[in-house]
Order: C-alpha cells, then sequence, then structure tokens
C-alpha cells in the first residue's frame, strides 16, 4: 500500500509533466506560425495602419483556431497604436509579471518603410522595408499542482517579412495624411 | 507486485497519450505552416492569363507541405468536387470595371492569353470568396466560394481538404482553407470514441502585386 501511495502521485506528476513539456512546445510552435503569419500579412498590406489591424485580425483567428493552445485576449503594446520601433521582446510585459496569459503583440516598422523611396505614392521608387512582428505569451500551467505556477515560462517569436515592394499605396488610404 | 503493475499501467497510458500529444501538436503545425506556404504561392503575382494556374500552384504547394507534416495521420484530398468549385474545372468569364460580362464564360485553362490584360478573364462570381459572390452577405465573407464547399463539410477521420479562392476579380487576395481530421493513432482513444481529431487552418493573404 505504501508503495502505490509512492508509484501513484509520482506517476501522476511525471505523467502530467510530459504532457506540459509537449504542451510547451506546441505552443512555442503555434507562436512561431502565427508571428509568421501575421507578419507575412501585415507585409503585404497597404500602409502601416492596415498592416497592423490585418496582422492582429490574423492573430484572432490564429487564436480561434489553436484549440485553445493559445488561450486569452490579445494585447497590443502602444496602446494600439500602430507605428513605431519594433518592440523588444524581452521586454515585453510577460516579462515583468507572473501568471499573466494575455497574448502580447508587438508590431514595428518605420512608417517611412511603407512609403515609396524617391516620393508619394503614385510617382517614382519603391517600397523597401520590413515589418517585424513579435508575439509573447506565458502559458497557464496551474492545473499542475505544486509545480504548475513554476513551469509557466514565458514563450515569445518573432518573425520578419519585407514589405511587398510593388504594392500600390492608395492615397485615399491614408490615415496619417503622410502620403505613405 | 499489483500496485507496481498499476504504476506501469498509468505510466504507459501517460506517455501513450502524451505521444498522441505530441503527434497531433506536429500535425496540427503541419497544417497551419502547409496553409501559410500554399498561401503564400497562391497570392503569387499574375503572369498569365489563367487564374486557375497560381491557385492551383498554391494547393498543390499546401499539399506537399502537408505531405510530409501529418506523420501518416491523414491523406491530403484536393479537389473534392467536379465542377466549377475545383480548381481544375474553373470557369472563367470576362470581367469589365469589377463586373462580370454575360455569355463570355470558358474554362479557365481556355482563356486566350492575349486576351487584352492579365485580369480581363477571372473566376466566375460563385468562386470567388467576396461580396461579387451573390452568396456573400457581409463584409467579410470566407468560405462561401464554391471551391470552398469541401472545407465546410464534417471532420472526416485521416481526411484533410485544401480549399483555395480569390477573394474579388480583379485580385485583392486569396482565402486558403485546409480542414478535416486526423486518425488517432493510440487503438484505445480511437476505438473509445475520439478517433477523429478535427483540424483546420484559414489564412487570408493580400495578393503581392506588380506595378
Amino acid at each position: 500500500m505504501l508503495e502505490l501511495a509512492l508509484v501513484l502521485p509520482l506517476t501522476l506528476l511525471l505523467g502530467l509533466g510530459s504532457v506540459a513539456v509537449v504542451q510547451l512546445a506546441r505552443t512555442q510552435m503555434a507562436l512561431e506560425t502565427a508571428s509568421s503569419a501575421a507578419a507575412l500579412v501585415a507585409a503585404r498590406a497597404i500602409d502601416s495602419q492596415r498592416a497592423c489591424q490585418e496582422a492582429t485580425q490574423e492573430l484572432q483567428v490564429v487564436e480561434q483556431e489553436s484549440s485553445g493552445l493559445l488561450a486569452g485576449p490579445i494585447r497590443q503594446l502602444n496602446g494600439g497604436h500602430c507605428v513605431g520601433p519594433v518592440p523588444d521582446k524581452l521586454a515585453m510585459p510577460t516579462a515583468l509579471g507572473g501568471g499573466s496569459s494575455d497574448i502580447w503583440f508587438g508590431y514595428g516598422a518605420a512608417l517611412d518603410s511603407f512609403c515609396r523611396i524617391g516620393g508619394p505614392p503614385d510617382r517614382a521608387g519603391l517600397t523597401d522595408g520590413d515589418v517585424e512582428v513579435v508575439i509573447a505569451y506565458r502559458p497557464n500551467l496551474d492545473w499542475i499542482p505544486v509545480v504548475g505556477n513554476w513551469m509557466s515560462p514565458r514563450l515569445s517569436a518573432s518573425s520578419v517579412q519585407k514589405i511587398d515592394p510593388f504594392r500600390s499605396r492608395d492615397p485615399a488610404q491614408d490615415p496619417t495624411g503622410d502620403d505613405c | 507486485m499489483v500496485e507496481m503493475a498499476l504504476g506501469v499501467t498509468v505510466f504507459l497510458l501517460a506517455t501513450l497519450g502524451a505521444v498522441q500529444l505530441g503527434l497531433t501538436a506536429l500535425a496540427e503545425e503541419g497544417v497551419q505552416t502547409a496553409t501559410l506556404a500554399g498561401a503564400r504561392v497562391a497570392s503569387g503575382a499574375l503572369l498569365s492569363a489563367n487564374p486557375a494556374g497560381t491557385l492551383m500552384s498554391g494547393v498543390l504547394a499546401a499539399r506537399s507541405a502537408l505531405s510530409s507534416e501529418v506523420a501518416g495521420m491523414a491523406t491530403v484530398g484536393v479537389c473534392q468536387q467536379a465542377g466549377t468549385g475545383c480548381w481544375k474545372s474553373l470557369y472563367c468569364v470576362r470581367y469589365r470595371a469589377g463586373v462580370p460580362q454575360p455569355g463570355t464564360e470558358e474554362p479557365c485553362d481556355q482563356v486566350p492569353s492575349g486576351a487584352g490584360s492579365t485580369f480581363a478573364f477571372g473566376p466566375i462570381p460563385s468562386d470567388l470568396d467576396g461580396p461579387q459572390n451573390p452568396n456573400c452577405h457581409e463584409t467579410r465573407c470566407f468560405g462561401v466560394a464554391a471551391g470552398m464547399a469541401a472545407c465546410h463539410g464534417p471532420a472526416v477521420a485521416g481526411r484533410l481538404v485544401i480549399c483555395a479562392a480569390y477573394t474579388s476579380w480583379p485580385p485583392r487576395a486569396v482565402d486558403v482553407w485546409v480542414a478535416g481530421g486526423l486518425r488517432a493513432i493510440v487503438p484505445w482513444v480511437g476505438s473509445a470514441g475520439p478517433g477523429t481529431i478535427p483540424v483546420g487552418s484559414r489564412l487570408r493573404l493580400a495578393v503581392e502585386a506588380f506595378s
């Protein structure tokens, strides 16, 4: 009886631990794919604002299709401003607090990278630049007794894509009014 | 002895479950990656008069990626239904200012290459996945094109389907949808009920532009 009392909890913990490791690997893969898809969608967008919105929409779709793997609201860095420097994934908020299951999303592309080199849209020049999407997430492993909270690491992924250089920027859809 | 047997059994079951979980995870990610690969190719700039050609390349790219990533837990079907919804037998129609011209339908692979411009002929409206399709009643439709019908059905164990369509004509984006079910590899799990693991991935990607 003593053996059973020893073996069963240990086995349970080992089993749960292996499931958790698989879940973490799975989540990391999901983040990599999500950032890759979001960056690709963003790079094909018509301007920085749209790029950010479409990348967020893509993340929402990936989240819905992840069967609960990526569970939590998507929060955007910089209060929803879509233009700015590429966020540092090591400084994303999940690193600061424990137990957060929010999906932090950062989008970075210098505004000028969506402008055509050489002048406003429909004139000479090509668009040149990169967009980078960074995602950070801290999955909730509290379902593992005793060690669950300790095992919840912060996962992150980032992906860079070249902005489609031939995309026609539509001046009618220029929310910032800077010809980009 | 009995205790040891119990412990080993529980341990083995947990290990098998983890293996199933791991393989499923790999396959699920494979589906996402394949969607990405397919969309990337299908959204390539149109260089010929036949719009089905680029879609077909995307679907084949997705199938190629899927075949190597689902670890034998599913077969990949392309173009389940014959008819206009299938990229192999896509029908095209001449467009003027985004409006299809009646009486100009013909198989996409027979569209004359010197038909005026690359975007002169496009898929018939029911093969488009956006507001030009009469079945689309929202601003942002997904899966309304005839070619997407195969991806709407219930998940069948061991069967994945790839669907692709342009959202509009002239093309602004492509929709790629991979859907289906994976076979459970653990015999006990397979026979006890959840023998089908539904998976799916959708992506809308703007068409690459040359201007």
